[in-house]
């Protein structure tokens, strides 16, 4: 694994634009990174394939767990979020995708950092601009990368035993809009439901409307939402005003209320508790002394709702703080995990190494460099190789 | 296997062409066309027999408009079936779906279209034959069995007899904003992570 210092195309952006990349560049700086690159062995990707899979295999075990042995308060889950993330998974209401970021450095096992299983991007990034470079520039390196076969076979998945006349071959797609990142996600998303047979609306998730009179949601034009791909947290759809019509409803929902369960950074607790020892996990627990001993390179304490490195902080040997990010979340409790080394990212920083899952299988990678040590929006999405 | 991007090529090259057109309007085009977009021609609907024998100046046009609403009625035999009333109003709006076998004599237990006019194909000449019409919930006119069996669209119906209410208006039990205040309350719009 080898970090690559390279020239970006001199036309880069309109490149990028030429796939469909339209949010290449935030606030002047660029987002999209072409100056380097990363390089494996076949061997490596091999490798974390064969984690992503494992961990993914892992990662539902733990949610039949916590279920089981009625776990989820310590998730902060209760109430109507309990009841759908139950329900969800009896009826077992089918997953689409997550993202499994990983620290990996190229010696030693890649450890699980987290589980972004509910609202993952930079799906569009890894799928079709990391592609569409390597074959610009390495076309003949290899690249993991089979997210659109994934992402169209899943669909198709979907699509099957459902008669031709019924609503749950038409897919809604909702995220927050305007913004141009999440709409790029879920144009993405879109484009391979069409590809699988869906036909599609998409939706500004403050347009979705509730019928009170068939207790339905809606679109604008009135009709039915079957199936919803949301772009939008569960846990802030359970406490707004429409989360009670959930349960009535009858929308089939993507990724499904369960996915709650993994995103949580409780899960990564929850883990250490069922395979203590494992390889691809770090030491965790809802308690700081009890990893103490393990954590030689200092702990890192993470909000259990937090999203884009909010509310991360990041603790030495000695307890002092090392790195820090502020946020909106923590009111909800904090899970405590040792720090594990991360790809050093040259001058920039560091790297984290973020596995696709599509459905049930690892099916690509994307890598995202930050200055410092925690990964937020404002990180840079870097392409990768491997030969 | 799983991670060969041989495929990738290929998929991803239709895909960004589905994602530049992803803004297109996405109306399914499975259904011919009669009426012109210019208007040169505009088909003749009847809301229902009374308007059709307010326009009948003989009685071979009153004979005309009586077997053509009984032929466009046993034709709605062929009109789109849908297991639940509330499938069917989905497509059709609320109030205009009925039970299939209040209109079909066999069968039953599936819903469909209610009628909402007829239509003559092909002019009062000898070859004459009629058509049910219905109407979605977004305003499309369809007739029933035009042109060989499909659902065909009318693209400038000249509705006599009055045309049907348009069923978008009647939103009154729907509320939204219901979703999405947690990321207009939150500092970053963003939700993904």
């Amino acid at each position: 694994m080898q970090r690559e210092l390279i020239t970006a195309r001199p036309d880069w952006q309109s490149a990028v634009e030429a796939v469909g990349f339209d949010f290449h560049t935030f606030d002047a700086a660029p987002y999209w990174c072409e100056d380097n690159f990363w390089a494996f062995t076949s061997a490596e990707i091999d490798g974390l394939e064969q984690v992503g899979n494992e961990l993914h295999k892992m990662c539902m075990q733990a949610v039949q767990q916590v279920i089981d042995d009625r776990r989820l308060a310590l998730f902060g889950i209760s109430g109507l979020a309990e009841d759908l993330v139950k329900h969800s998974w009896e009826r077992r209401d089918p997953h689409l995708y997550g993202r499994v970021d990983l620290a990996y450095d190229g010696s030693g096992p890649p450890k699980l950092l987290e589980y972004n299983a509910d609202t993952p991007t930079s799906l569009f990034e890894a799928a079709i601009v990391q592609w569409y470079w390597k074959q610009a520039c390495y076309p003949q390196m290899d690249q993991f990368n089979s997210l659109e076969e994934g992402l169209i076979e899943r669909f198709r998945a979907l699509m099957r035993g459902i008669p031709s006349q019924d609503p749950r071959r038409h897919l809604h797609l909702s995220c927050v809009m305007p913004n141009v990142e999440d709409e790029g996600n879920l144009k993405y998303i879109e484009a391979c439901a069409i590809d699988a047979g869906f036909t599609t609306t998409r939706i500004d998730i403050a347009d979705i409307g509730w019928d009170k009179g068939r207790e339905k949601f809606v679109d604008l034009d009135e009709k039915v939402i079957a199936r919803l791909f949301k772009l939008y947290p569960w846990e802030w759809m359970v406490k707004e005003s429409f989360g009670f019509n959930i349960p009535i409803a009858g929308t089939q929902f993507i990724e499904p209320a369960w996915k709650m369960v993994l995103s949580n950074k409780a899960i990564l607790a929850q883990l250490w508790e069922m395979f203590p020892q494992h390889d691809y996990l770090l030491p965790a627990s809802f308690e700081r002394e009890k990893i103490m001993a393990q954590s030689p390179l200092g702990v890192v304490r993470k909000a259990l709702l937090g999203r884009e490195g909010a509310n991360i902080t990041i603790y030495d040997a000695q307890g002092n703080v090392m790195e820090s990010q502020d946020g909106d979340y923590g009111a909800e409790g904090y899970v405590w995990q040792a720090r594990a080394p991360l790809a050093r990212a040259g001058a920039r920083g560091s790297a984290v190494l973020g596995v696709w899952i599509i459905g049930d299988e690892a099916r690509g990678m994307g890598i995202r460099e930050a200055e410092g040590l925690i990964t937020t929006d404002m990180c840079h999405f870097v392409p990768h190789v491997f030969s | 296997m799983t991670r060969s991007g041989r495929m990738a090529a290929l998929a991803a090259a239709v895909s960004a062409a589905a994602l530049l057109s992803a803004c297109d309007d996405k109306q399914p085009q499975r259904h011919s066309q009669v009426g012109t977009p210019q208007g040169q021609q505009q088909q003749v609907v009847y809301r229902n027999l009374d308007a059709c024998l307010a326009q009948a100046t003989d009685m071979t046009m009153v004979q005309a408009c009586r077997d053509g609403y009984a032929q466009a009625m046993e034709k709605m035999a062929e009109a789109p079936k849908y297991e639940t009333q509330a499938t069917c109003e989905d497509v059709y709006g609320p109030g205009n779906c009925v039970p299939r076998g209040s209109v079909v004599h066999e069968g039953g237990g599936s819903f469909i279209p209610f009628m909402m006019g007829y239509m003559i194909g092909g002019g009062f000449g000898r070859s004459t034959a009629y058509y049910p019409v219905y109407v979605d919930r977004g305003g499309t006119t369809f007739a029933g069995g035009y042109g060989g069996g499909a659902n065909t669209v009318v693209s400038t119906p000249s509705w006599q007899g009055g045309a049907p209410t348009a069923v978008r208006s009647s939103s009154s039990s729907v509320v939204r904003g219901g979703f999405g205040s947690t990321a207009m309350a939150s500092a970053h719009a963003t939700s993904g992570g």
